[in-house]
């Protein structure tokens, strides 16, 4: 049996007196990819953040390749774990080229310089989120979708072994919404690396995750398949709103239902 | 922004010219009229090395010098506005400096105590001005700028209420002024090496300037990192300020234009930077001795009144602030 890429263990978080959640079990193969729902601020990027290192945890352990999380040095922990952060701002103009370039920093030497080699991966990873052609366009002049595909080629570009996405479908377009989850997906499938996304659609959720964390707030969490756990009932609950699945034969939808105040 | 490999190597080599011009420049024009470099005898020789020598090193070592502190400050608060006068920095070490000097401080020298008003600044303004998340860029400029103002006044009461009271230290301490400044040749060596330490860590730099959670995810120790540019962009500081006072707007102006021949990467940044400095305030100072000759004025005042309608027109056009 393949050791787990990543292992939690009685993981307790909390904002203030805000539990996210209590006594989280995970496990987490290669190949696996788990999405997070759960409604607006209800602690999604400070599991993802927890995960990544970013805050300490209040209670319980993370393990990344069977080793506790704080005993990483920060600059091994970034060759094997990568984050998509919810915002990207760039404070000072650079090229496109120089924004995905910036991954493969955690791979390199103090001294060193980014070879061909390097330059190469970046404008694949630009040709990849569909950038292609913007290698020496200024950062300044993306629409925010692009921004967010940018961020992405950056964190392909790092290339971790587990990859963290907080909502990476933020600004885009359904097609790019689309073409982004295949990416990590395709990351995912292909080399035995896994991801853990914070996602608000439930419909991507169950096109693309193959596990999904539900957080329901007070530090309730349900975590299972995806197929299992995402019903009607459950993400009713979860968002406290209606929520029907349509079926058509292809393939289920969920769709919300109507607000009462429409009535 | 097209910042092509051939125009970053055109940049570099006009830069490499400019510094050499402008030193020479330096050299031979003065109150006592022009000497040209091939006079090397008597008393033209005596004043180009013992007056024009001496305080055309001072004026390049510290225009390299607050140039680099101005690339820190703008990582640091991910700013490119900032910069050590604005943000106080030059207010707190001349403070620090001046309290020495007045107290009658012999056990520690006067940059170390410029130093350490520098650093209290710097440590101030990171600390008010930090925000949740992203930087908002409107506090960070006024905090800085209230801060400089606090020390400005904290000046102007030493000097009114001390023995030392002048025109002319006032004006040093608040303008920036290289007319009592020397330094010998040999100071270029521990400069250059100052200098390339920092830019040895161009790399990290960039990082940072995405961020302090994105650099932390890419691998850099962020907290560590801030403390080290805390405490490089503060030596610097002081160092330049013990030895010419508060000049103003050189670790703005400077920066920002090399940011527009050579691109953002530090690694090209900070050595455009360092020596588009240097002559900026070499030719500055040139033209301080000789536009009222044989009258004086002080470098600082030529830097602000360059200084003041860029960074006004920059606030205006610069590209997210809220």
């Amino acid at each position: 049996m393949t050791p787990p890429l990543l292992k939690i263990n009685d993981l307790t978080i909390a904002i203030g007196s805000t539990r996210v959640v209590d006594a989280l079990q995970l496990e987490l193969l290669p190949g696996q990819l788990l999405g997070i729902l759960g409604p607006n601020g209800i602690g999604k990027t400070t599991l993802l953040k927890t995960v990544a290192g970013l805050r300490p945890a209040e209670e319980g352990d993370i393990q990344l390749l069977e080793r506790p999380l704080q005993d990483w040095p920060r600059k091994k922990l970034a060759q094997r774990l990568g984050m998509l952060l919810q915002h990207t701002q760039y404070a000072f103009e650079a090229s496109c080229e120089a924004v995905a370039l910036i991954g493969r920093h955690p791979h390199l030497g103090p001294l060193a310089r980014e070879t061909d080699a390097d330059r190469r991966l970046a404008q694949c990873a630009l040709d990849l989120v569909g950038l292609g052609a913007f290698a020496g366009r200024s950062c300044f002049t993306l629409s925010g979708g692009e921004s967010r595909r940018l961020a992405l080629a950056s964190l392909l570009v790092q290339d971790p072994m587990l990859l963290l996405l907080d909502e990476p479908t933020n600004h885009l377009d359904p097609a790019h919404q689309i073409s982004m989850l295949d990416l990590v997906f395709n990351r995912v499938a292909e080399q035995g690396r896994a991801a853990i996304m914070a996602l608000h659609d439930a419909n991507l959720a169950a096109c693309y995750c193959s596990h999904v964390l539900l957080l329901f707030g007070n530090g309730d969490w349900a975590l299972g398949p995806s197929r299992d756990l995402l019903t009607e009932d459950r993400l009713s609950r979860l968002y406290g709103c209606t929520i029907r699945c349509v079926e058509d034969g292809e393939q289920a939808v969920f769709a919300v239902g109507r607000s009462r105040s429409m009535d | 922004m097209n910042v092509s490999p051939k125009r970053v190597r055109w940049v570099f080599i006009l830069l490499g010219l400019l510094l050499p011009f402008s030193l020479l420049l330096s050299l031979s024009v003065g109150s006592s009229g022009w000497i040209g470099p091939w006079q090397v005898e008597g008393n033209a020789q005596r004043i180009v090395m013992d007056l024009r020598l001496p305080r055309a090193m001072a004026a390049l070592i510290v225009g390299s010098l607050l140039a680099t502190a101005g690339c820190l400050m703008q990582v640091l608060l991910r700013n490119p506005l900032a910069d050590p006068y604005i943000l106080g920095l030059s207010g707190g070490a001349s403070v620090f400096a001046l309290i020495g000097m007045t107290l009658g401080i012999t056990w520690l020298p006067v940059p170390a105590l410029a130093f350490i008003g520098a650093l209290l600044t710097t440590v101030l303004v990171f600390v008010l001005a930090r925000g949740e998340g992203a930087w908002t860029s409107a506090r960070v400029l006024l905090t800085g700028v209230v801060v400089a103002s606090g020390w400005g006044a904290l000046i102007s009461l030493i000097l009114a209420t001390g023995d030392t009271t002048s025109l002319r230290g006032m004006l040093f301490w608040l303008m920036g002024d290289l007319s009592h400044a020397r330094a010998s040749v040999l100071w270029l060596l521990p400069t250059l090496l100052v200098l390339t330490l920092i830019w040895l860590r161009s790399r990290s730099l960039n990082v940072l300037s995405a961020g302090a959670l994105q650099a932390e995810l890419l691998g850099e120790p962020t907290r560590i990192r801030f403390w080290e540019i805390f405490v490089a962009a503060s030596l610097l500081t002081g160092i330049a300020v013990a030895m010419a006072g508060a000049i103003g707007f050189v670790g703005l102006i400077v920066p920002h234009l090399m940011r527009l021949l050579v691109g953002s990467d530090h690694r090209r940044l900070l050595p455009a930077a360092a020596a588009f400095g240097a002559s900026f305030l070499l030719i500055a100072d040139t033209l301080a001795r000789t536009l009222l000759g044989p009258r004086q004025l002080p470098v600082g005042v030529l830097t602000a009144l360059i200084g003041v309608p860029l960074f006004l027109i920059l606030l205006r056009r610069a590209k997210g602030i809220r």
